[in-house]
């Protein structure tokens, strides 16, 4: 496990997160600099649990030793579903965080929640508390129990107004830890993760790896915490609990170094690899914990290219774009930097291609109009490696809807001029639903690139000799690590799913698949949805990943790699 | 060999952003947020953008805990 005064690390990260949040969301600091209150998750004071905050209620407290902590990182939890709870009612969630949710109110120095530097964290007593207050004749308002848990926020705009009912991370949570009670899995506590809207909006992924690692901290903060708290409560010795955490993260994005050496890759497969090490303090004590995460769904979004020296392909950017487009070219590993940086040739729509002029790595140059507009931006940056070290040029196009000078939608020929082989991707630009940001997804187009057979079916596989853009190498930027369980999206008979996404030269590209489509014609998986009663048929890798970290739960965190997992609630039980 | 005509766009000198980390994407979003806080009423600017050097902080942050994990480890 990752030592305690690795994490103490992370504290400017705590720190200065809260500056991207809504003011309402950031908790007053309870002293200066230094103060032990501050707002780090270890600044947790040491020593048992004050009782009256306990994580969970009497009937949900685990029995025995025979369980696991499973903990999903989303959008939002669904805090009254029936599947979350124990057999008497009590929830089974022992800890959120809602990130983004108005800072709590309570003037209890030692109430949950207080170490962490903004948002709201709910145990699960205070969920029953919550359920119990707004259930009136044997009905429980919902609206109102998410309301005053500051889950839905209607009065702080559009993306804190819960909405739709069907809610990416609802339907992910149900997916992992829904259980009726008997089954096995209903003993398991479950700690969660809802990450800021604004952060689940920017599908840039500008900062979302910051929330991630947040998230990440913390559930391995309160598992701890969860452990040592069951322990006293059940009379046993501190240190006897190491149960293994099983985290979902069902979040991605297209474009990243897809190495391994992105932040959260390198975080994740540190924690899973120093996992349960001997010798811990039994403070410390916690069992393996593994992430498993999609591997997206972006194999035929033609956002990815292989690209030789002096070879083209076609940046098609769409009109209305109310968001900016990027894309990154990332230059191999190399033990040095090259004489002369790398660079690239951008041809506008109608126009003239123009080729940059970096002399150096940190560098930006914008490509100007003559009266000075920006039509575009371009960046050089480097990359360390593992001891090598990568160029990256990214580039900018301004939105398209017409809200600042553009040289307009359309195709954009991007050509690379270096002395070895470079990967373009596409990011990402249309949001998870929900937090709709206006953005338009571009992609490439090389002429040779056939999305369909001559029957219409969609081609899932490069041909033997493919042009620049390619399918293999579209993983979610987030999955690359060599740690985390990668899983991809199957139908009910078995079939590839062509939209599940490829790592570079990999032939199906993940370590587990689960169901994600009942058939080509029947979209989705059955999910519960925000509320209660409400349902959806979910489709995506979003929703295989949960499964597999179910199935991985129930088996004893073995699975077959050819093993084929299957949704918990049969798709007749809407 | 093509011929650019006088009126087509240029890459500007290349520069070090002085007023944003090497970032890219955190530069874009700087200047977006900047861009919306110059046209926001008053009430609302103290919500936009922080410190320039915070992502650069985070940033060193997470890779020295990277560094003393693996460090740790071999």
């Amino acid at each position: 496990m990752i030592a305690r005064e690795q994490l103490e690390a992370f504290r400017p990260l705590s720190e200065n997160l809260s500056a991207f949040l809504r003011p309402d969301s950031v908790h007053p600091r309870a002293g200066g600099p230094g103060d032990p209150r501050a707002t780090h998750p270890l600044a947790y004071p040491d020593g048992p649990e004050p009782d009256p905050h306990g994580f969970l209620s009497d009937g949900a407290v685990p029995e025995d030793e025979d369980f696991r902590i499973l903990a999903v990182i989303d959008d939002v939890l669904p805090l009254t579903h029936r599947t979350l709870q124990a057999a008497d009612g009590a929830s089974r969630i022992a800890s959120v965080w809602l990130q983004g949710a108005r800072a709590a109110p309570s003037r209890d120095p030692d109430a949950p929640g207080r170490d962490l530097p903004f948002g709201r964290e709910l145990r699960g007593p205070a969920i029953d508390a919550l359920r119990h207050a707004h259930t009136h004749g044997g009905t429980l308002d919902e609206e109102a129990m998410l309301r005053a848990a500051g889950l839905v926020d209607p009065g702080r705009g559009a993306l804190h107004c819960g909405g739709r009912r069907a809610r990416h991370g609802a339907a992910v949570t149900d997916l992992l830890a829904g259980a009726e009670p008997g089954d096995p899995l209903a003993r398991c506590p479950v700690i969660g993760v809802g990450l800021a809207p604004e952060v689940v909006r920017d599908t840039l992924g500008t900062f979302a790896p910051y929330y991630i690692l947040a998230a990440t901290l913390h559930v391995l903060h309160r598992a701890r915490r969860l452990c040592r708290w069951i322990e006293a409560r059940r009379g046993w010795e501190a240190g006897r609990l190491a149960p293994p955490v099983v985290v979902n993260l069902s979040f991605g994005l297209t474009a990243g170094p897809k190495d391994g050496y992105g932040l959260v890759e390198r975080f994740q497969d540190a924690v899973a690899r120093e996992a349960d090490r001997p010798g811990a303090d039994p403070a410390d004590r916690l069992g393996p914990v593994r992430f498993i995460l999609p591997v997206g769904n972006h194999r035929l979004a033609r956002c990815r290219a292989a690209l030789r020296p002096r070879e083209t392909v076609t940046w098609r950017v769409a009109p209305g774009d109310r968001t900016p487009s990027f894309a990154e070219i990332w230059g191999p590993p190399r033990s040095a930097l090259p004489e002369r940086p790398m660079q690239v040739a951008l041809r506008l729509p109608g126009g003239a291609e123009m080729r940059t002029a970096f002399t150096a790595h940190g560098q930006r140059t914008d490509l100007e109009a003559p009266d000075g507009t920006s039509l575009a931006t371009a960046y050089l940056s480097r990359a360390s490696v593992g001891g090598t070290v990568r160029e990256t040029i990214t580039l900018a196009l301004p939105p398209t809807d017409g809200s600042v000078p553009t040289a307009g939608p359309g195709g954009h020929g991007i050509t690379l001029h270096a002395d070895a082989p470079a990967d373009l991707y596409v990011q990402r630009d249309d949001s998870v639903r929900a937090y709709a940001s206006g953005g338009r997804q571009s992609h490439l187009d090389d002429g040779a690139y056939a999305p369909t057979d001559p029957s219409g079916r969609p081609r899932a596989h490069d041909p033997g000799t493919p042009g620049p853009v390619r399918r293999s190498g579209t993983v979610n930027a987030f999955a690359c690590g060599r740690h985390q369980v990668r899983v991809g999206a199957v139908t009910e008979a078995g079939a590839e799913v062509p939209y599940s996404a490829l790592p570079e030269g990999a032939p199906d590209g993940r370590d587990h698949a689960a169901v994600a489509e009942r058939g080509v014609a029947r979209r989705g998986v059955v999910a519960r949805g925000l509320y209660a009663a409400s349902a959806e048929a979910a489709s995506g890798t979003s929703f295989a990943a949960p499964q597999v970290a179910r199935a991985l739960v129930a088996d004893g965190g073995t699975i077959g790699p050819a093993a084929l997992v299957r949704p918990w609630r049969a798709h007749r039980e809407w | 060999m093509a011929v650019t005509p006088p009126d087509a766009p240029r890459w500007s000198a290349p520069r070090r952003p002085e007023d944003a980390p090497d970032l890219p994407y955190v530069d874009h979003w700087f200047h977006a947020r900047a861009a919306r806080t110059a046209a926001a009423p008053a009430w609302r600017k103290h919500v936009e953008p922080p410190a320039a050097d915070v992502p650069r902080a985070l940033s060193d942050a997470v890779e020295q805990v990277l560094r003393d994990t693996d460090e740790a480890a071999s």
